[in-house]
C-alpha cells in the first residue's frame, strides 16, 4: 500500500457514491478522517500486521470494524458515509462448461 | 443445439433503429435473419414498418423491453424456433428495443436467463445516434447516454442532414464509449459485414494497444470508460475478489465490464468476463489470444470511474492475495 493509492482508494470511493462528506489526510499518511463540515463520519486507517494488511474503521456510535480485505472494508465504508445508497451485490450466473464461445 | 447470434439494436426515439434494420433486411446478407421489435405504447407501428415474413418476426407492444417484459422477450425467442424448421430457417435475431429503454436490463437477461442462454448469444449493442439531435438528445436523456455508454458499435444516423459534419458529436461519443467502433450511415445504409463482422460467442472487446486516460468533454456526461491492462496473469481469486469489490462499491453505477484476462492458473487459455452491472456470466475461454500477445485486457464502463480507483483497487487486491499466497506457502 502506498499514500497515494490510500488516498485514491477513499477519494475515489467517495466521488463514486457522490458522498456528502471530504476526506482529510493530514497527520499520519496512511490514516483519513472522512467529515461533512465539522462532524466526524469515520476514520480509517489501514496499517501492515502480521496477517497482512488490516483495514480499521471506526465511527461515532459504532464498533470499530477491521477487515483484511479493501471489498468488505469499502462496504462498511459505504453503511457509515452513505447509508441511504443502495448496496451493491454481485451475481455470477450459473452456466455450464462449453456454454460460452469455446471451449478449453 | 447451437446457439444463434443475437444483436441488440438500440438508440433513442427516432435514432433510426427502424430504417436500419429495414435496409439491412434488403440485403441478401441477412436474408436469413429474424427481427423482434418492441414497441412502446397500445399501438405499434415499428413492426408495420419492417418487411419480414410473418414467421422470422415478433412483435412486443405491450410494454417496454426493459422495465417489466423481460418474460416476454424470452417467450418471443421461444416462439421464433419453435417456427422454426431447420437449417433453412433464420441463424440470426435482431433485437429492436424501444427508444427509451435501457439497454443493461435487457443484456442482462441475456446473459443470465437460463432459457435465452440456451437459444441465443449476444452478438453486439448497435446504438444509433441521430447525427443532427444526438447532441441535444445526449443532453436531455440520461437513457440516451446510458445507450451509448453500452454500444459495441455506435452508429451514426442521419449524417446526410448534418452540415457541419459530426465530429464535435464524434468526440462527445468517443468520451462516453472511448471502445466502441463509430460508423456513419445515410437512410440506414451500412453494409452488413461492417456491422457483423465475425465475432465469438460472448465476444471479446479490442480496447486500445495503450491505455489512455478518460477525460471528459461535457459537463453533463458523468459516465466513463475505463480500460485496464497487466502483462503479469492475474490469480484467479484477485479477478473474483476484483469483480466482486467493483460490483459491490459501485452498484447500479456500474454499468459494463468486459474483456480477456491471463489467468496464472491456466496459462494457455484467455478467460473471457462479460459482465452487464451486477451479474456477470459465467468465465468462457479463447483458445488463443488476439494478436499472440497473452495480456489482461479489460474495459469498464461506469458512473464516475476513476481509472485511478479501478488501478488502485486492483493493485490492492492483487497485493491481498500475493500476500496470502506466500503467507500459506
Amino acid at each position: 500500500m502506498t499514500e497515494a493509492r490510500f488516498r485514491e482508494l477513499l477519494e475515489g470511493a467517495l466521488a463514486l457514491w457522490q458522498a456528502d462528506a471530504q476526506a482529510n489526510f493530514s497527520g499520519d499518511a496512511m490514516r483519513c478522517r472522512i467529515r461533512r463540515g465539522e462532524e466526524t463520519l469515520a476514520v480509517v486507517a489501514w496499517e501492515h500486521t502480521a496477517m497482512g494488511g488490516v483495514w480499521r474503521i471506526e465511527a461515532p456510535g459504532r464498533t470499530t470494524r477491521s477487515h483484511l480485505s479493501i471489498g468488505p472494508a469499502l462496504a462498511t465504508l459505504r453503511d457509515t458515509v452513505c447509508p441511504q445508497r443502495p448496496r451493491g451485490r454481485v451475481l455470477f450466473v450459473p452456466g455450464s462448461p462449453g456454454d460460452g464461445a469455446a471451449s478449453r | 443445439m447451437k446457439r444463434l447470434p443475437l444483436t441488440v439494436i438500440t438508440g433513442f426515439l427516432g435514432s433510426g433503429k427502424t430504417t436500419l434494420i429495414r435496409r439491412l433486411l434488403t440485403r441478401s446478407e441477412l436474408a436469413r435473419t429474424a427481427v423482434i421489435v418492441n414497441e412502446f405504447g397500445a399501438i405499434g407501428l415499428d413492426h408495420e414498418l419492417i418487411e419480414s415474413s410473418e414467421e422470422d418476426l415478433v412483435e412486443l407492444s405491450t410494454g417496454c423491453l426493459c422495465c417489466a417484459m423481460r418474460g416476454d422477450l424470452t417467450a418471443a425467442v421461444e416462439r421464433l424456433f419453435a417456427r422454426r424448421t431447420g437449417d433453412g430457417d433464420f441463424h440470426r435475431i435482431l433485437l429492436e428495443t424501444t427508444g427509451l429503454a435501457d439497454p443493461a436490463p435487457i443484456l442482462q437477461s441475456l446473459l443470465a436467463d437460463p432459457a435465452l442462454r440456451g437459444r441465443v448469444h449476444l452478438e453486439q449493442v448497435v446504438v444509433t445516434v441521430d447525427a443532427v439531435n444526438g447532441d441535444a438528445t445526449l443532453d436531455a436523456h440520461p437513457v440516451s447516454r446510458k445507450q451509448v455508454a453500452l454500444a459495441d458499435l455506435l452508429l451514426l444516423s442521419k449524417v446526410d442532414l448534418a452540415p457541419a459534419g459530426t465530429p464535435a458529436l464524434q468526440r462527445r461519443l468517443r468520451g462516453l464509449n472511448r471502445d466502441a467502433g463509430i460508423v456513419a450511415s445515410a437512410h440506414g445504409d451500412v453494409a452488413p459485414a461492417v456491422l457483423f463482422q465475425a465475432r465469438d460467442a460472448d465476444h471479446v472487446p479490442a480496447p486500445a494497444a495503450a491505455p489512455v486516460a478518460h477525460a471528459h468533454d461535457h459537463p453533463h456526461d458523468d459516465i466513463a470508460s475505463v480500460s485496464l491492462e497487466r502483462d503479469p496473469p492475474l490469480h484467479a481469486v484477485t479477478l473474483t475478489l476484483f469483480l466482486q469489490a467493483l460490483a459491490e462499491t459501485c452498484g447500479p453505477d456500474l454499468l459494463r465490464v468486459k474483456g480477456i484476462v491471463a489467468l496464472r492458473e491456466h496459462p494457455e487459455g484467455a478467460a473471457v468476463v462479460h459482465g452487464v452491472q451486477h451479474v456477470f456470466h459465467p468465465i468462457t475461454w479463447l483458445e488463443g489470444w488476439p494478436a499472440g500477445h497473452r495480456r489482461t485486457r479489460l474495459v469498464l464502463i461506469g458512473r464516475r470511474l476513476r481509472k485511478g480507483w479501478v488501478e488502485a483497487l486492483l493493485a490492492t487486491i492483487e497485493e491481498e492475495v500475493r500476500g496470502a499466497a506466500s503467507a500459506t506457502g
